[in-house]
């Protein structure tokens, strides 16, 4: 169970790369997901932003290729169960 | 003081209905002091290795609750470090004997995991990730995979490539009537499984399985002697490594494992690794040392590691064949050399086989646990 309280806390962290671009260095498409991410099959890119590597989801659902521009924008991440709190993050557009 | 395995047990592994922990627990404790030859009352320290009791049992006392199972009368407690478990409890284990504080050790690896749902457990098998990685919906299949399309892109492997591990892994679980899946595959069949994460396929992941592992770890004068243990650690988020296509904990616990055991490469005859997915498996024989990397790959596809070949590697079927109880897999590791460099390894037996290696891996690499075990000593 996601709480409000943890997700604030957290929100720094989480919004840290809005707006940041980077380069595509590996990806990959799951088709089996967890509890949380029932909307499956999604992208899943790590992306080199300056001197850091960081994970997140890709909004197309065009496949990238190594090396392919992206750009953080800010998305809701994963299905909220019931009683939950709604948990906004970044995620990765082609630029 | 050399610290040796005095008796080792392997339940089956597979999806085992009709048994749960304490089952499990029951028949590789008393399994394993059955092949010592030594009495409960002898055990002086129980060491559980476990990862998913909290989340799939509601049960996070596992140590008191399997000295009480069974019915050994001695300090107990459970040790953690995600699919590394096993290998962590065994050092621990053989630090415990080192040190005085204990005489006989229990070690017992154990996992229940086929009472969940895929999804339940593919979220369970997460919480050995960091919270970005659970945040981008990645799964564990997905995080090897990100190591696998990278892999691919530096050193040309291919999809084909991989099907080769679990092709091998499945014709050594044939020999083995304890392996979850004890029968061979081609390469056709192995590529042509549904896709999990792109590129890895059902065939490049090890199943969800039920079972455990027991040793019992003492000094003394007989049984094989533990000659290395060693432990690294990096961070568990892949994206904070220096590399993706080598696991750091690998090579770091191996230099040191060889060093303290006083083996090279050339001396080893049988290894299990930690093929929790195939591309784990190629980047594992190349991080041991046993091959350039880059070239593990062609080396499995060549026939190196196969039964017949210079290194055996999984000759119990490794995770993918033989299965993965997350918590029992580094004890079963210890279980399989053991029986190896004692003789007792069945059709699967090396013949004279007389140091044997062990890589155990938490999460993607967060953990990395070596062994090096002697026979006839």
């Amino acid at each position: 169970m996601k709480s409000a309280a943890k997700l604030w806390r957290e929100r720094g962290e989480r919004l840290k790369y809005a707006g940041k671009r980077g380069a595509v260095v590996s990806w990959t498409k799951i088709l089996e997901s967890p509890v949380g991410f029932e909307a499956d099959p999604y992208i899943v890119v790590m992306v080199r932003v300056g001197k850091e590597i960081v994970v997140g989801q890709l909004t197309d659902l065009e496949e990238p290729v190594i090396g392919e521009k992206v750009v953080a924008v800010i998305r809701r991440l994963g299905i909220a169960q019931k009683g939950e709190v709604l948990e906004y993050g970044v995620k990765w557009k082609k630029a | 003081m050399r610290v040796r395995v005095i008796g080792e047990y392997q339940t089956r592994f597979g999806e085992l209905w009709n048994k749960g922990l304490k089952e499990l627990v029951v028949e590789a404790g008393e399994g394993a002091l059955k092949a010592a030859r030594v009495k409960k009352q002898a055990v002086d320290l129980v060491i559980v290795s476990n990862m998913l009791g909290e989340r799939f049992e509601n049960q996070g006392h596992l140590g008191a609750m399997a000295a009480e199972w069974l019915g050994i009368k001695a300090k107990a407690w459970r040790v953690e470090g995600a699919c590394a478990s096993g290998g962590l409890a065994i050092h621990q284990a053989v630090m415990a004997v080192k040190s005085g504080m204990a005489k006989k050790v229990l070690v017992v690896g154990v996992e229940k995991m086929t009472d969940k749902s895929t999804k339940e457990v593919t979220e369970g098998l997460m919480a050995a990730a960091s919270e970005e990685e659970r945040r981008a919906g990645l799964t564990f299949v997905g995080l090897y995979a990100l190591m696998a399309r990278k892999y691919f892109e530096e050193f040309g492997a291919t999809k084909e490539d991989l099907a080769y591990v679990a092709v091998k892994n499945h014709a050594h679980a044939a020999m083995n009537p304890k392996a979850q899946y004890p029968f061979t595959v081609d390469v056709e069949k192995a590529l042509g499984s549904f896709c999990i994460a792109e590129p890895l396929g059902l065939f490049d992941c090890s199943p969800v399985t039920d079972g455990a592992a027991a040793v019992l770890v003492g000094s003394g004068e007989t049984g094989v002697v533990i000659a290395a243990s060693e432990v690294a650690t990096d961070s568990p988020g892949l994206n904070r490594r220096k590399s993706l296509v080598e696991l750091q904990v690998t090579k770091a616990a191996a230099k040191k494992a060889y060093e303290a055991a006083g083996v090279g490469i050339k001396k080893v005859d049988v290894v299990e690794v930690h093929d929790c997915f195939t591309i784990a498996e190629i980047m594992a024989v190349e991080d041991l040392g046993f091959c350039k990397k880059g070239e593990g790959f062609k080396a499995i596809k060549e026939g190196l590691f196969s039964f017949k070949g210079r290194w055996p590697v999984n000759l119990s079927g490794g995770l993918k064949a033989c299965g993965h109880p997350v918590g029992a897999t580094g004890v079963k590791q210890i279980v399989e050399i053991s029986k190896q460099l004692k003789g007792e390894a069945g059709a699967r037996q090396v013949k004279g086989a007389k140091v044997g290696l062990t890589q155990n891996i938490g999460g993607s690499g967060g953990t990395g646990v070596v062994h090096i075990l002697k026979g006839g000593q």
